[in-house]
């Protein structure tokens, strides 16, 4: 499992940052950068154009600070308002696409693994690991973004609601859909093979 | 780890959320395959929501890609020279004539503002107040540092140091580290409540003022309470002077002051609390509106502390602790019996 950032301190962070400490800002900006990078890529952006949105976020923060209020979630509150710029300037940049075009492009295929993970991965695994990505871009592009923020964040649903602007309903609604698309494609039959020789065995 | 039982009724997408999960599909060892193998013996209706939570940790584990500290420290210089690029630099505009236009309509504004600012700001009062769940550190004119709790409010006249006092009102709770004048000059500085005023000469204290009573515990230094209705209270460090304002008696006790400013802290340290305070002050601090149905356990003790900023988690321990059920009612959180019990 990769280490995720620690994000526990985010209130204190934020209420100190709001009253000008430079370090808070700091703190802030370390324990979410990893997390934006990656919600980031998930759009098709490369570092440089994700990283552009996360500085002007965090320049606006810093030049408003004194009229921020507290939010709910710092990481809901950061996470929409850095998806908000991406996609407006994803869509800026391909001209041709709508916002809601560039939300279309969600998507979780993986990080390219290096050579030597690839080497050190049994073949199992690996066929593994095709299977389920595969089911998982079969997925819609939504499907795939609360799936992904349910996963790799602690926001709770309604906070997930608002960083995509969605509600509640449909989030909820969205995920049940995705999990069991993904159990029907995931199923094996080993399971109910097990479960069959189980009863048989009970007899 | 935690005990078999625990999984045995979780979804697919919460145990892959789980830490303990995570680890042993990310990395395996002969005690974690161990463990997870008796939890599908024990529980065989979890094995495929097991089968297919681990292959979604695979997958989505693989589309993490993990960043070195150094580089989350460039990209944070990077950020630093864009700020410092983005401060304007007005030189240019000094010789046009324009400038000159601007710059009288502007000195006129500023002139007139000054003078609002000199006559209003003498009067109107300034405010500091925090929302629900939130803590504020204020620094005053005069170097005193207060720290405000939760859903609290702090008033102050404009023209605060030049009165020749130092004067503040409280609603709700705060910690005062009021700083001594230099030069001799005695200054007093005082806290009015509903109930009491309290005056100082440089000291730690924390006052307050929820509900109808006053409660004031000194940390260090010396202070006087000024009562309406009795005789002045001076009070020593590890004080605590409580007072509802009335006629009636006053209560004082030693305490260990340490506790009473835990808050500071980010910490809510609970000793020996009744539920029925514990229940105002969720109230208090956080706005939660928290009913206990069995009315017997409203005076039973309870002790334990937690982070400030998640009242939830201390419900979930009272609700452990006392074996009740949490029920959510629309604004209200509704701790009852089990019903078999």
């Amino acid at each position: 499992m990769n280490a995720r950032p620690d994000t526990s301190n985010d209130l204190m962070h934020w209420n100190a940052f709001r009253e000008g400490s430079e370090s808070a800002f700091a703190a802030l900006y370390s324990a979410h950068y990893r997390h934006l990078i990656n919600y980031g890529r998930r759009f098709g952006a490369d570092q440089a154009t994700a990283e552009d949105a996360i500085h002007d976020v965090f320049i606006d923060l810093w030049k408003y600070r004194q009229t921020l209020t507290q939010p709910q979630s710092v990481q809901s509150y950061l996470l929409k308002a850095f998806r908000n710029r991406l996609v407006t300037q994803l869509a800026e940049r391909q001209r041709r696409f709508a916002e809601t075009d560039v939300e279309e492009q969600f998507g979780l295929l993986p990080v390219e693994p290096s050579a030597e993970d690839r080497l050190l991965e049994d073949k199992l695994n690996q066929e593994q690991h095709e299977h389920i990505q595969s089911a998982l871009t079969t997925l819609s592009p939504r499907q795939q973004e609360i799936l992904y923020l349910r996963y790799f964040t602690d926001l709770s649903y309604d906070d997930i609601c608002a960083v995509m602007g969605i509600t509640y309903n449909t989030a909820r609604t969205q995920l049940y859909q995705a999990l069991t698309a993904l159990r029907k494609r995931l199923q094996t039959n080993w399971p109910v093979l097990l479960l069959l020789l189980g009863l048989l065995m009970n007899r | 780890m935690k005990p078999q039982e625990y999984y045995a009724t979780f979804e697919t997408i919460d145990l892959a959320r789980d830490p303990d999960f995570q680890a042993w599909v990310v990395a395996p060892t002969s005690e974690t395959n161990q463990f997870w193998e008796s939890v599908k013996a024990l529980y065989p209706q979890q094995q495929s929501t097991i089968e297919q939570a681990r292959l979604l940790v695979m997958g989505l584990e693989s589309t993490w890609q993990e960043l070195p500290e150094s580089a989350v420290v460039e990209s944070f210089q990077r950020l630093r020279q864009k700020q410092l690029a983005q401060q304007p630099e007005p030189k240019r505009l000094f010789f046009r004539p324009v400038f000159y236009r601007y710059a009288a309509a502007v000195t006129l504004l500023l002139l007139a503002g000054l003078g609002w600012w000199l006559y209003e700001g003498a009067t109107s009062p300034v405010e500091y107040k925090t929302a629900y769940g939130q803590i504020q550190t204020v620094t005053l004119p005069d170097g005193s540092v207060v720290t405000l709790n939760a859903n609290s409010i702090l008033q102050m006249s404009g023209d605060w140091q030049t009165e020749g006092r130092r004067e503040v009102h409280l609603t709700g709770e705060a910690f005062f580290d009021v700083s001594k004048k230099p030069l001799g000059k005695r200054m007093p500085f005082v806290v009015h409540t509903g109930a009491a005023d309290v005056v100082v000469l440089g000291t730690r204290f924390n006052v307050n003022t929820r509900r109808t009573r006053t409660q004031v515990v000194l940390q260090e230094g010396k202070v006087k309470l000024a009562l309406q209705q009795q005789p002045d209270v001076l009070m020593q460090p590890g004080d605590l002077v409580e007072t509802t304002g009335g006629k009636t008696a006053l209560r004082r006790e030693r305490v260990d002051a340490g506790r009473y400013v835990a808050w500071r802290d980010n910490l809510l340290v609970l000793e020996e609390e009744r539920l029925a305070e514990i229940v105002q002050r969720l109230n208090d601090e956080y706005g939660l509106t928290v009913s206990i149905t069995n009315k017997n356990l409203l005076n039973e003790p309870f002790t334990g502390s937690v982070p400030a900023n998640k009242p939830e988690l201390l419900i979930r321990l009272i609700a452990e602790t006392f074996r009740l059920r949490i029920d959510k009612q629309d604004n209200q959180i509704v701790l009852s019996n089990y019903k078999n019990e």
